[in-house]
């Protein structure tokens, strides 16, 4: 699973608002510590096919991405480059 | 009770915002943007549809943009004293409430009145004559909570974009019951109330701030994010709403918005423009009384009895007849000076969407009957 770092809950549901009737969409979640950038934010957590679309719907609404990380293990994430 | 006091807040709510609020003090009142866990996800997912709701009403592309206030007074003072300092100037329209005349005061700077004319009428000429060379803001009522008169904030707005000052619009007696759109209209700062004609409970009101204006923030705190940063937050609305969220009241409000929404502007603006025609019909006919206001107006009609005094016109309405109306100063002494009624204050009767015809007709009789024994 793939996390795409928000840098608030709004933001975040601005972005997942768009995937509403989109099945394929997982969901939003708390950032874990370990990847959050400087303290708490919101992430979309989705499949990796769905990377880029998340992407390319935040940046059309002109919504900054704080950064995207790959879960490899219960707590080991690895930072998937922009 | 006949409840004629909607300018001040309205009584009668959508059976929805009753619902969708007791459903939320029951079900999922946790605190959104806070923990992960599903109820906070939940309720986060529900102010964020306020929101939502809230842009496609006022024709704002970024929801993120509204920050929530308890009120419209929190939302003009964080947006006065988060772009006024003393030194600056300032332009603020002749029908203007305490809540913007008292902050600009507040703030230090020194400002100019865009006069309005005897019936409460700002005109973009009046605007564009108060302004001067360093004008840092021009601040704008919407629809006066006195009479009820609409300013045409358009043409206000195509002067404040040609001059390059940001327009704010103290839309509390406008939003839900006149069209607003922030991109066609030219506005830089929309403040509202949730509580009048958005339908939503007490304590709800927001602040619609365009991308490009960056305000200070004036109460500094948790904001459920960016939490190893000693300073607040420049993004909205985080920016704007530090500590937890009315989360009740906030999903009343979607509800309210989402009737107003669902009934239309249009149409609920022409039902109340039915109610005050046939009020001020009526009144009109009423020996000693005296109208305020201009042609265009929302449900809002304040009026003169002579030889009596207008919060004693409104106790007699209370007492005698269980008419909720509302006299005096009505916090707004620069429209009263704008009006010459600073000495009198006014009657205000103030309709709703759930005002009924025979509120109206009743109201007329009762005032007849003051009228005819003073």
């Amino acid at each position: 699973m793939y996390f795409i770092i928000f840098n608030s809950v709004t933001l975040a549901n601005r972005v997942k608002s768009y995937f509403q009737y989109d099945r394929a969409f997982v969901g939003m979640v708390h950032t874990p510590v370990a990847i959050g950038v400087n303290g708490c934010s919101y992430s979309l957590k989705v499949n990796r096919e769905k990377v880029r679309e998340v992407l390319s719907v935040a940046d059309a609404m002109g919504i900054r991405v704080k950064g995207v990380y790959r879960q490899v293990g219960d707590n080991e994430y690895v930072e998937v480059p922009l | 009770m006949i409840y004629l006091d909607n300018a001040a807040t309205t009584l009668m709510k959508p059976d929805g915002v009753l619902r969708a609020m007791a459903d939320c003090m029951r079900h999922y009142a946790a605190n959104p943007g806070r923990g992960g866990h599903q109820l906070s996800l939940f309720a986060g997912e529900q102010v964020y549809r306020c929101r939502e709701q809230l842009a496609a009403l006022f024709g704002i592309d970024t929801p993120e943009q509204i920050a929530f206030t308890s009120n419209t007074t929190m939302a003009l003072n964080f947006a006065i004293k988060g772009l006024v300092s003393a030194g600056d100037h300032v332009v603020i329209g002749g029908m203007e409430h305490n809540s913007v005349l008292r902050p600009v005061v507040h703030s230090g700077a020194s400002y100019s009145v865009a006069a309005a004319d005897a019936t409460g009428l700002v005109t973009a000429q009046a605007v564009a004559a108060a302004l001067k060379p360093d004008t840092k803001l021009i601040i704008i009522n919407h629809a006066s909570n006195v009479v009820g008169t609409i300013s045409p904030i358009g043409q206000i707005g195509a002067l404040a974009k040609a001059r390059g000052i940001p327009l704010l619009v103290d839309a509390a007696q406008s939003a839900g019951v006149v069209e607003i759109d922030v991109k066609r209209d030219g506005i830089s700062m929309l403040a509202f109330a949730g509580h009048k004609l958005l339908y939503g409970p007490p304590g709800t009101g927001g602040l619609y701030v365009h991308p490009s204006i960056r305000l200070r923030s004036l109460v500094e705190g948790g904001t459920g994010t960016l939490s190893e940063q000693q300073t607040q937050p420049d993004f909205m609305p985080d920016q704007m709403e530090s500590g937890t969220l009315n989360t009740v009241g906030i999903v009343g409000l979607l509800a309210g918005v989402s009737y107003v929404r669902n009934q239309t502007v249009a149409r609920i603006h022409a039902y109340e423009n039915k109610l005050t025609t046939r009020l001020m019909e009526g009144l009109g006919n009423v020996p000693g009384v005296t109208l305020l206001g201009g042609a265009n107006r929302v449900g809002v009609v304040g009026f003169l009895m002579e030889g009596l005094d207008s919060v004693t016109v409104c106790g007699k309405l209370d007492e005698q007849f269980h008419i909720a109306a509302r006299g005096g100063m009505h916090c707004a002494i620069q429209a009263h000076r704008s009006l010459g009624t600073e000495k009198t204050g006014v009657a205000r009767l103030s309709v709703s969407s759930f005002t009924q015809p025979a509120d109206v007709e009743h109201a007329i009789v009762a005032v007849n009957r003051i009228a005819r024994r003073k």
